[in-house]
């Protein structure tokens, strides 16, 4: 059980660091966002089963990678509302 | 009045700022409730975030789902560009598709580590109203969202936004409904502090935040807001979702009462 929980702590840490790479790179953002997501995900799962400072790492460097793509990438979250300044360009 | 702002020379939009700064926000208001609330902090936050998860699903696919005759009319248009297919996916989200996704992702989470399931989500729901009165500064601040046409000095002009009319002076609704969600905070926390049966300070929420919704829906100007039969779709979820928090509120009080005759009955 430690072992796949160090996998998936390392696999976190991994995405956690591949979603900081993608944070300036235009649409490249979606990319790092599920990156970031997944790395999350199992992040969290790997700190649940057995609690490790590379779990914890690949938490904060997911959740650093994920909101600052989201800041990238969302233009107005929320809202209804864009496609009526897309529609002006149908 | 300001979509965008300059950090390190990038342009980083000012909705998306707003929305993470709500999200930590709510995130240290669970936390710091966490003794009141009984809950363990590592599941306030990681629950936040799968709520914050399942809300962006949620809302983008609510959105999705209000546009969809102009997505299909327009399908060929899009298939040709892109670069507008991206921009759906980048802006335009509506917040009870946030809401609904958000609870189901909290749910999966207990599922998932084997919690129950209204303890924690009744700890996490005063941080909801926060989150949205900074999301709908975000708003202001990008201009969308926007109110119907109102006289200066309470109307204002929206010259930078990318979606808001330029001409016109429009009413900030966003900041109507920020001040709403601060005073439903408030609130909240104020009946979240009590020992409340399960389920109560969830319907209580969606009560009092649905009928906000409902009358502030009559001050939005903005277009693509999918009327049928003379309402809005916000409006008739707020009707759907005024029902459910009502019969949730009404349940756990009723239970609550009869647990305390049961008890009187014993004693």
């Amino acid at each position: 059980m430690e072992q796949k929980s160090n996998g998936k702590a390392i696999g976190s840490l991994v995405l956690g660091i591949i979603s900081l790479v993608f944070i300036f790179t235009g649409y490249g953002t979606l990319m790092g966002i599920v990156a970031g997501v997944v790395g999350l995900i199992l992040g969290i799962n790997a700190r649940k089963e057995s609690p490790s400072g590379m779990a914890t790492a690949g938490i904060v460097l997911s959740i650093i990678g994920l909101g600052l793509c989201v800041i990238t990438f969302v233009a107005c979250v929320l809202c209804v509302g864009t496609l009526a300044s897309i529609g002006a360009g149908y | 009045m300001l979509p965008k702002v300059k950090v390190f020379g990038t342009e980083v939009a000012m909705y998306g700022l707003m929305i993470l700064t709500g999200l930590a926000a709510g995130i240290v208001a669970a936390v710091a409730r966490s003794k009141t609330t009984g809950q363990r902090k590592d599941d306030l936050i990681f629950a936040s975030i799968y709520g914050a998860m399942g809300a962006a699903v949620g809302a983008k696919i609510l959105y999705l789902i209000t546009i969809l005759p102009e997505i299909i009319g327009n399908l060929d248009y899009l298939i040709g560009h892109p670069d507008e297919a991206y921009a759906l996916l980048g802006g335009g989200f509506v917040f009870y598709g946030g809401l609904i996704g958000g609870v189901a992702a909290i749910m999966l989470y207990c599922r998932q580590y084997k919690l129950r399931f209204f303890p924690l989500m009744e700890a996490l729901i005063p941080s909801v109203p926060l989150v949205h009165a900074f999301g709908r500064i975000g708003c202001f601040f990008a201009g969308c969202c926007y109110g119907i046409v109102f006289p200066p000095p309470i109307g204002l002009y929206f010259h930078k936004s990318p979606v808001a009319p330029h001409d016109v002076p429009l009413f900030p609704v966003q900041l109507l409904e920020a001040a709403l969600n601060l005073i439903i905070f408030a609130v909240l926390l104020y009946v979240a502090g009590k020992r409340r049966r399960p389920g109560f300070v969830l319907g209580f929420y969606l009560v009092m935040y649905t009928i906000a919704r409902f009358m502030l829906e009559y001050l939005r100007y903005d277009e693509h807001r999918g009327v049928y039969s003379g309402l809005s779709t916000s409006q008739w979820i707020s009707v759907v979702l005024f029902a459910a928090g009502l019969i949730l509120a009404a349940f756990s009080v009723h239970v609550n009462s009869e647990n305390d005759n049961q008890s009187t009955i014993r004693k």
